[in-house]
């Protein structure tokens, strides 16, 4: 790894590490380091915008500059934070059991490949090489975030979709990393933050699991999740989507972490989690509404103030980042090609709920129960939910099962009147935040609680969970 | 557990404690096995996953990034070499339209369907070495085209404009709708069956 890559993959980390250290947003270490990085990942990504609006080129001296500053200052969130790292750092907390081990050994026999694909192989789905890598390419070769392929390029050829305007994240980690790698060396074709951002969410994600649940259980879990094709192609090929299930993922489970614990930190972060998936994917933001309708349920009847601010709060920083980019940078700063229909919606007038019928029979068939894609995780999450919802019938976990009910409604809405969105694309690889989201509930539920504590029973252990926030 | 913590543990409590984390190592290992004997599960790994280790074994040692563009970007290399290797940033390439590439050619082209003539995947490989030209510019401007690609006995060639050949190709060109687009080799099958 050359030693400017270091540099960026270290950077991001304290970027983000600094400031979800701050929030206390992590309850124990593996969760703060998985979570740093995508902080990290999320935040540095607004750099090459500074440098784009104080005239700075894009080039690596200012960004390793601009890098280094980001992550000085974030250092100086730690301050009176050490009691709170060196309790979630706490052997207790981080030490391996052997059980482990086995599922350990799976995952790094996956991510391993997929790491190498990843930096071996040049940029090769469509929708990158004529969306976020053309962007990023020309803004490294050019110097600036207005290339050539927003002034001459798009305007001069009749043909194009909307790629090019895809959010910013992808483009802009792009840019760093190819300004890191020279396009030389083993990581010449940038990508390589995919395989980071995969182990951080991966960490975070099984950090969670592993607090919920019992750790054999944890990774029985996210073994089971790990082993979906579709989900796993996407680690090395590079889209929008993982990055934004990840972001999107993340705030879902700080969200429910705050709705668990009231604490203002878990709010902060998994806001600006849920802001970042809207940096990754446009169509974010009609899911965050989900957000501000738990806060709103959650807290109306103690303090409806808190409720209402909160909940506006949450959606009003989401908005931030889509009306920055769709409005203030592709409208204003740079002059969007006369023949580009962004955001395009229709009506349908005639037998609406009959075609709406369709599109959810269409999602399901092509996309939730095609077993080519995830293998079994989807039918092992219905039927362990449906056992959970039969043996215990309680709310155990339900604002994660409205998040994923309500995802999908959305989903269906959003292909039936957004022009470009459609399920062969848009939904199998929008689903992927529904079925991280399906297993994090499988570990909320009852019947993975009961098994925990049944298995801690069984070894003679305490089953009492000792939470910091 | 700090080591000065394991000097005071009771040797029975500690063996129980290994003997506990051997079972659950054990278990997590058969849990692990019947996961991965799962039928897909199997499939998956014994099939994709042992492909792409294949492909490292293979391919993992030659890190050269010309070798790597021309394993990625496959059929689609070729093209764009000839034209780097023949054009020079003054000349103009005119982008054939599409239609005709799979009318003409559709075996050269049918397990990409042309994905590579989309106009921003050409700008993404070529950048400024060439200009491109679309059909749908105005005809002042196609005349400016130095070099096309032209289809002959399902083959496709570089083509150089001259003042004889250049009628015959624009008029051939001009059949064509410029705005059909194939993204997929599905979609160019449809249209190469379809009635001319």
């Amino acid at each position: 790894m050359t030693l400017a890559i270091t540099f960026v993959i270290l950077a991001q980390f304290l970027i983000g590490f600094g400031f979800v250290t701050r929030l206390r947003a992590a309850s124990n270490g593996f969760s703060l380091l998985g979570l740093s990085m995508l902080a990290g990942l999320g935040i540095s990504s607004g750099l090459p915008f500074v440098l784009e609006f104080i005239h700075a080129s894009i080039a690596i001296a200012p960004m390793m500059i601009g890098l280094g500053t980001l992550a000085g200052l974030s250092l100086l969130l730690l301050r009176g934070r050490l009691a709170y790292l060196r309790e979630i750092f706490a052997w207790q907390r981080l030490s391996l059991r052997l059980c482990e081990l086995p599922f350990l050994g799976f995952w790094a026999y996956l991510l391993f490949i997929s790491a190498w694909k990843t930096a071996w192989y040049p940029n090769l789905p469509f929708d990158t090489i004529v969306g976020p890598d053309l962007v990023a390419t020309f803004a490294v070769r050019e110097h600036t975030l207005v290339s050539s392929v927003f002034t001459e390029h798009l305007p001069s050829v009749s043909i194009f979709s909307n790629q090019p305007f895809y959010a910013p994240f992808t483009a802009m980690q792009q840019i760093m990393y190819l300004l890191a790698s020279h396009g030389t060396g083993p990581f010449a074709f940038g990508k390589i933050w995919l395989t980071i951002l995969v182990i951080a969410f991966g960490l975070f994600l099984y950090a969670e699991l592993r607090e919920r649940t019992h750790p054999l259980l944890a990774g029985l879990l996210v073994t089971l999740l790990a082993c979906s094709p579709e989900l796993f192609a996407y680690t090395f090929l590079l889209q929008t989507d993982w990055a934004n299930a990840a972001f999107f993922a993340a705030g879902v489970i700080l969200l429910q972490r705050h709705l668990e614990s009231e604490k203002q930190g878990m709010f902060i972060a998994s806001t600006l989690f849920f802001a970042l998936a809207c940096w990754t994917r446009t169509e974010t933001i009609l899911f965050v509404p989900i957000a501000s309708l738990l806060l709103l349920i959650n807290t109306l009847r103690s303090s409806p103030k808190k409720a209402i601010v909160r909940a506006g709060a949450l959606f009003i920083t989401c908005l931030l980042p889509f009306v920055f980019w769709n409005y203030i940078f592709l409208r204003g700063y740079v002059a969007l090609p006369a023949n580009a229909h962004l955001g395009t919606y229709h009506l349908i007038v005639n037998d609406y709920f009959s075609k709406l019928l369709a599109t959810y029979t269409s999602m399901n068939e092509q996309v939730v129960f095609d077993t080519d894609y995830w293998n079994y995780s989807v039918y092992v999450f219905l039927a362990l939910a449906l056992l959970n919802l039969i043996l215990f019938r309680d709310k155990q976990g339900l604002p994660i099962l409205v998040w994923i009910f309500g995802t999908y409604v959305l989903f269906g809405l959003l292909i039936l009147h957004v022009d470009g969105a459609n399920i062969a694309y848009t939904f199998r690889r929008g689903f992927f935040k529904i079925l991280l989201l399906m297993y994090f509930y499988l570990g909320s539920t009852s019947l993975f609680q009961w098994l925990s504590n049944w298995l801690y029973r069984w070894e003679g252990q305490s089953t009492s969970f000792h939470k910091i926030y | 557990m700090t080591s000065s913590n394991n000097t005071s543990v009771d040797p029975k409590e500690r063996r129980r404690f290994w003997t506990v984390q051997i079972i659950y190592l054990a278990a997590s290992s058969l849990i692990l096995l019947v996961i991965l004997y799962l039928p897909r599960n199997q499939n998956w790994l014994t099939t994709t996953v042992e492909r792409f280790y294949t492909q490292h074994y293979t391919l993992g040692k030659q890190i050269d990034i010309a070798t790597r563009r021309r394993e990625g970007y496959e059929p689609a290399y070729a093209y764009i070499e000839l034209i780097q290797q023949r054009c020079q940033p003054n000349d103009y390439f005119l982008i054939p339209p599409q239609q005709y590439l799979i009318r003409n050619a559709y075996q050269a082209g049918k397990s990409t369907g042309y994905a590579w003539t989309y106009p921003s995947v050409l700008y993404y490989y070529l950048g400024k070495s060439v200009h491109l030209l679309d059909m749908t510019a105005p005809d002042s401007l196609l005349q400016r085209a130095t070099h096309t690609f032209w289809a002959l006995d399902n083959k496709i060639y570089l083509l150089t404009f001259k003042d004889h050949n250049r009628p015959l190709v624009m008029g051939e060109f001009k059949k064509y709708d410029p705005h059909f687009f194939a993204y997929t080799p599905q979609q160019a099958k449809v249209y190469y069956q379809s009635k001319p």
